[in-house]
């Protein structure tokens, strides 16, 4: 089994997201005979249908059932050609953008549905920006209900639509008609799917950078322990005798042989040095700075002080524009166009400790 | 290791020492339930933090009713860790208490515990493959000062960029298993060589039959002598068993790929109403 690949499911409310979920998770046999049961009884009390409610397999609160819509991202697994997929169903109305922008920004690639037989909703555009903001690198648009489309002429001019809200935002994509209902198209899906998560992996394993956000050190018997998060595909683990630039203080620091052999994210590096929480190693060149340019998507107004968290550093927000951001301390970082993973931070309110909004570092704005 | 398991490895102890490290320790506890979960969960604490020994204690919320394979197997593990053991004094019975016994000896035992001891943030092995509402969790999830879960208006989470905070009026559950399967945790116990309770093997077991399914009979029970096993395990009265061939970890993975239904189908307690997860998930259950 190969790594795993994250995809979310995103656009406007009603379009079908759901049901397409439920839908691939049918095809590829992760839904079982208990669940298929329950799926059924919904749908034949509700609807007389003997066709499942392939939704149903995927809204998982009393309320999503009821009002039959996602507020929150389910999370799914599903395995299909030795590929481990993790599908993050996004909510399509606007009051639960946040949860959508969420999901973007920790996935691979995005399955965008659109429905085939209605006008492109406000919602569409803006799943398509959030996904741009966030540097996906493939999206695959599904224009849904094709069954429902009385007039198929219609699909020519609406893949163009959708091209023109692609083209120029760094995807490479692909769009055609699939109906989640009848199947038509559905196997597509999955090879799509499939492809993207080839060229992902390749693209992961080409890439050397390795940037090692320190969570803590400890000492024993004389040997220092560091503790962290890999945030890139190669690990730190396995560079022994390799040099990497420790952050703040721009030592050199050559990674022990011993780490090979320390659980994943503990090492140990040759030179006797002190390290702290928030700290970074990396062999790629990071932006030490406490001001930088900034797109922050705010998921509720900011109403008192702002902590701002960033690999495993905290910092304090001094001074916020619409464009350019001051910190109390210095970030470790890259814009979202050099390095994604390690191009934003979430901000946190000082007083209630709720993450309130995502912050993007950006070239100059 | 294959890759996928090494990146859910990995995840996992991400999440465990960023939490641990950035909190007092004496305010953190690990909910320890005896299953395979809970084994995976103490073997990734053990990984996380080696060579040091674990830094936080764990907790098993008892409610007597457990297998009696499963209180010999926590008597062992209680000698490798720091292990309270709580049981609500309310004592309830499954079998004349109903609903209320799992409301009163789970989820009000686990929130006096929380307070007894005054844990403000607590892991637990759950996963979001078990249940429909499960898979709406987030790794690191707030709960409000009644240990109270809202769905419908959680933190916004971007792994593995964890807020690990908490206040005054709230606390913390944190899931680092969330994005493991059934099989995940076979696969990795295989790959770990944990140790699990011996009755999630097939063995030739005295059980009865009722309409919700097969069970391990008492001694006041006629019964039959089936070979069974257990794909969860909780209390022995609501703990379904199933017939099964499968003697050892590769049988039970091999199993589990070609099984027709999910391991919830052996619990009694989801399928009490609809939605009933969610309602104990936002009542303070795990």
């Amino acid at each position: 089994m190969k790594r795993m690949f994250k995809v979310i499911c995103c656009g406007n409310v009603d379009d079908g997201k759901s049901t397409l979920l439920g839908r691939l998770l049918y095809e590829t046999g992760s839904i079982k005979q208990d669940q298929l049961e329950e799926a059924l009884a919904s749908s034949i009390k509700k609807e007389g249908s003997a066709q499942p409610d392939f939704a149903m397999f995927l809204d998982g609160l009393a309320m999503e059932r009821t009002k039959k819509i996602t507020v929150d991202v389910a999370h799914r697994y599903f395995t299909y050609k030795q590929i481990r997929f993790h599908v993050l169903d996004c909510p399509g109305h606007e009051e639960y953008t946040k949860n959508m922008a969420t999901a973007a920004a920790c996935a691979d690639s995005a399955l965008i549905v659109v429905d085939a037989t209605r006008p492109i909703r406000a919602q569409t555009i803006r799943h398509i920006e959030i996904c741009a903001l966030f540097r996906l690198k493939q999206v695959c648009v599904c224009l849904t209900k094709y069954d429902l489309l009385a007039d198929k002429s219609v699909l020519k001019q609406k893949e163009e639509e959708i091209q023109n809200l692609l083209k120029d935002k760094g995807f490479s994509y692909t769009i055609f008609p699939i109906s989640a209902v009848t199947g038509y198209n559905i196997p597509n899906v999955l090879s799509v799917l499939e492809k993207f998560a080839e060229q992902s992996a390749n693209m992961a394993e080409k890439n050397q950078s390795v940037i090692f956000h320190i969570q803590a050190m400890k000492q024993l018997d004389g040997k220092r322990y560091i503790y962290g998060k890999n945030l890139m595909n190669h690990l730190i683990d396995s560079e022994s005798g390799k040099t990497f630039t420790l952050y703040p203080s721009k030592q050199k620091l050559t990674i022990a042989p011993e780490s090979a052999s320390l659980p994943l994210g503990c090492i140990q590096t040759i030179e006797p040095v002190d390290v702290n929480v928030g700290d970074c190693l990396a062999n790629c060149p990071l932006m030490a700075t406490n001001t930088f340019s900034h797109r922050t998507l705010f998921f509720e107004e900011p109403t008192n002080r702002l902590l701002l968290k960033h690999g495993t550093k905290v910092v304090k927000v001094i001074q916020i524009s619409d464009t350019q951001m001051q910190t109390d301390a210095p970030l470790f970082l890259n814009t979202i166009e050099d390095i994604k993973e390690n191009g934003f931070g979430i901000l946190i309110d000082e007083s209630s400790k709720k993450t309130i909004g995502c912050c993007i570092f950006t070239h100059n704005a | 290791m294959t890759p996928y398991l090494q990146q859910l490895e990995k995840e996992a102890l991400e999440v465990i020492r960023e939490i641990c490290f950035s909190n007092r320790l004496s305010e953190i506890v690990v909910f320890y339930s005896i299953g395979k979960d809970s084994s995976v969960l103490l073997h990734l604490f053990k990984k996380a933090f080696f060579p040091f020994p674990i830094p936080v204690r764990f907790m098993h919320i008892d409610t007597g009713w457990k297998f009696k394979e499963m209180y010999a197997f926590r008597d062992k593990i209680a000698k490798q860790i720091d292990l309270i053991v709580y049981k609500n004094p309310a004592c309830l019975n499954p079998y004349t208490d109903g609903p209320r016994y799992t409301d009163v000896m789970k989820t009000q035992a686990l929130k006096q515990a929380l307070q007894k001891y005054n844990f403000k943030i607590a892991f637990g092995g759950s996963r979001r493959d078990e249940e429909k509402s499960r898979s709406k969790e987030r790794v690191v999830s707030v709960r409000d000062a009644e240990n109270k879960w809202n769905p419908y208006n959680q933190n916004p989470e971007i792994p593995p960029l964890y807020n690990t905070f908490h206040t005054d009026q709230t606390s913390l559950r944190v899931f680092p298993l969330s994005d493991w399967t059934e099989i995940d945790i076979w696969e990795y116990i295989k790959h770990e060589n944990i140790e699990v309770v011996p009755l999630y093997f097939a063995h030739e077991r005295h059980v009865v039959r009722n309409q919700s399914g097969l069970y391990i009979a008492t001694e006041n029970d006629t019964g039959e002598i089936k070979k069974v096993r257990f794909r969860t395990l909780g209390c022995y009265p609501l703990t379904g068993a199933v017939l099964s061939e499968a003697e050892t970890i590769d049988e039970v993975i091999n199993e589990l790929k070609h099984t027709a239904y999910t391991e919830r189908i052996t619990r009694v307690i989801d399928y009490d109403t609809d939605f009933s997860m969610e309602k104990k998930k936002i009542n303070g259950y795990f």
